[in-house]
């Protein structure tokens, strides 16, 4: 039977107004969890979005309530020449930083409707969405369909979750006690973007 | 080529370092203090300036990588080969396209001066409450005086790295230098991962390997927006 819980989150593009409503959002007491909270509540999120054009979206459980489940976000690496050392340069898909409150992990208890999950559904969209646009607007083969981001090393249920969503490690890229992780982008048309 | 005496060396690349002026002796300076991974940014942020296909904005965002990285500060006559980046940051504050986000940036950029501020006053009281010279202090970390100086007078922000020795120099925990220093460093891991980097060739070969995977089809979902409401 479902709960009361038991609904879609909104997700809407991080503006000023969500500023005021940021400060409540705890994500956790971890380093990487604090990192989270002061990525979207400092400066970082808007060093971010301002040099490297950095999607974030900030999401909530009801229309009425202002209060923010979690945030993710979305962007690009630098360039990469590929391959080493006279190839082209190129860039993979990235998520900088990705938060869910201390209060809705691991609710509801639908998997379903769990928050952590359709927060990185809809982020899987959002970034096949951008991967295919890519390759629409820049046809000289500039991105990798590859998704990446970092997990610190001791963060187990968030390595979890993403390895259910398919990632897996991309060794030689660990730094600074953090993993790397990829996915790659299976979309619409049949050609990837780089030529191996 | 290899050169295996001086006399080998052209007479036109030893006139070329003879004419380099102090700004310039500076920079290098600043070059040959940083990390190999910093000194390796700075080189492939020289070959996107170099670049033909280079775009004019990220040409300006490498010329701020390179003074961020080397803690350029033209005020001072160190800014020839770029912008200074706390003035740059200033400047995307009162500039920020929309007038919506200037005062936050504002607001964000006096969080980060504030951070600086309490990190210099700390150094500095430990300095005088073990009697140490801010030489003193760079000789224990291996830098410059004039780095040091940078650093306390906040015309350059600290490293991670850099904050680690001085708490070795100076027989303190980190964290009584900065605070929360494993968040600062996550912070500044994340936004690293975003910097032009060369890869490696295990790099290279990590990612050779994903990119042959077969792509699996993902979950992915729609959600509402209350956009409008």
């Amino acid at each position: 039977m479902p709960e009361p819980e038991d609904k879609a989150l909104f997700a809407d593009e991080f503006t000023p107004d969500d500023l005021p409503f940021l400060a409540n959002l705890d994500c956790g007491d971890e380093a990487w969890s604090r990192a989270a909270t002061e990525w979207i509540c400092g400066s970082d999120v808007i060093d971010s979005i301002g040099k490297h054009g950095t999607t974030v979206w900030i999401y909530r459980h009801c229309e009425a309530d202002d209060s923010i489940v979690g945030f993710a976000s979305l962007s690009a690496t630098g360039w990469l020449r590929w391959p080493p050392p006279d190839g082209k340069k190129c860039r993979l898909l990235y998520i900088p930083q990705l938060g869910l409150d201390r209060r809705y992990r691991g609710k509801p208890s639908s998997h379903d409707f769990r928050y952590s999950n359709q927060i990185i559904e809809y982020l899987l969209g959002q970034a096949k969405r951008a991967a295919e646009q890519i390759r629409e607007d820049k046809p000289p083969k500039k991105h990798v369909e590859l998704l990446t981001l970092r997990v610190h090393r001791d963060n187990i249920p968030a390595q979890k979750l993403y390895q259910r969503y398919g990632f897996k490690f991309l060794p030689a890229f660990d730094e600074n006690d953090h993993l790397a992780m990829q996915l790659p982008l299976a979309l619409d048309s049949p050609s990837r973007a780089m030529d191996l | 080529m290899s050169i295996s005496s001086l006399n080998e060396i052209p007479s036109d690349a030893f006139r070329a370092v003879l004419s380099i002026s102090a700004e310039q002796r500076d920079f290098i300076h600043k070059y040959m203090e940083c990390s190999d991974e910093v000194q390796s940014v700075v080189r492939s942020m020289f070959a996107v300036i170099d670049s033909e296909h280079t775009t004019d904005d990220d040409r300006h965002r490498a010329f701020a990588t390179i003074a961020d990285a080397l803690h350029l500060n033209p005020e001072e006559g160190h800014g020839s080969y770029g912008l200074d980046f706390r003035k740059s940051q200033t400047e995307i504050a009162a500039k920020h396209p929309d007038p919506a986000w200037r005062p936050i940036v504002a607001d964000r950029h006096a969080q980060m001066d504030s951070q600086e501020s309490t990190f210099a006053d700390r150094v500095k009281a430990i300095l005088q409450q073990k009697n140490l010279t801010q030489e003193e202090l760079a000789e224990r970390i291996d830098c410059t005086q004039s780095a040091v100086s940078k650093m306390l007078s906040r015309k350059s922000r600290p490293q991670r790295k850099t904050i680690l020795k001085m708490a070795t120099a100076l027989n303190v925990e980190p964290t009584a230098l900065w605070p929360d220093l494993d968040v600062a460093a996550i912070l500044d891991s994340t936004a690293e991962f975003s910097n032009d980097r060369e890869l490696t060739a295990a790099q290279a070969e990590a990612l050779g390997t994903a990119l042959s995977q077969r792509p699996a089809q993902v979950k992915t979902r729609e959600l509402p927006s209350r956009a409008g409401r």
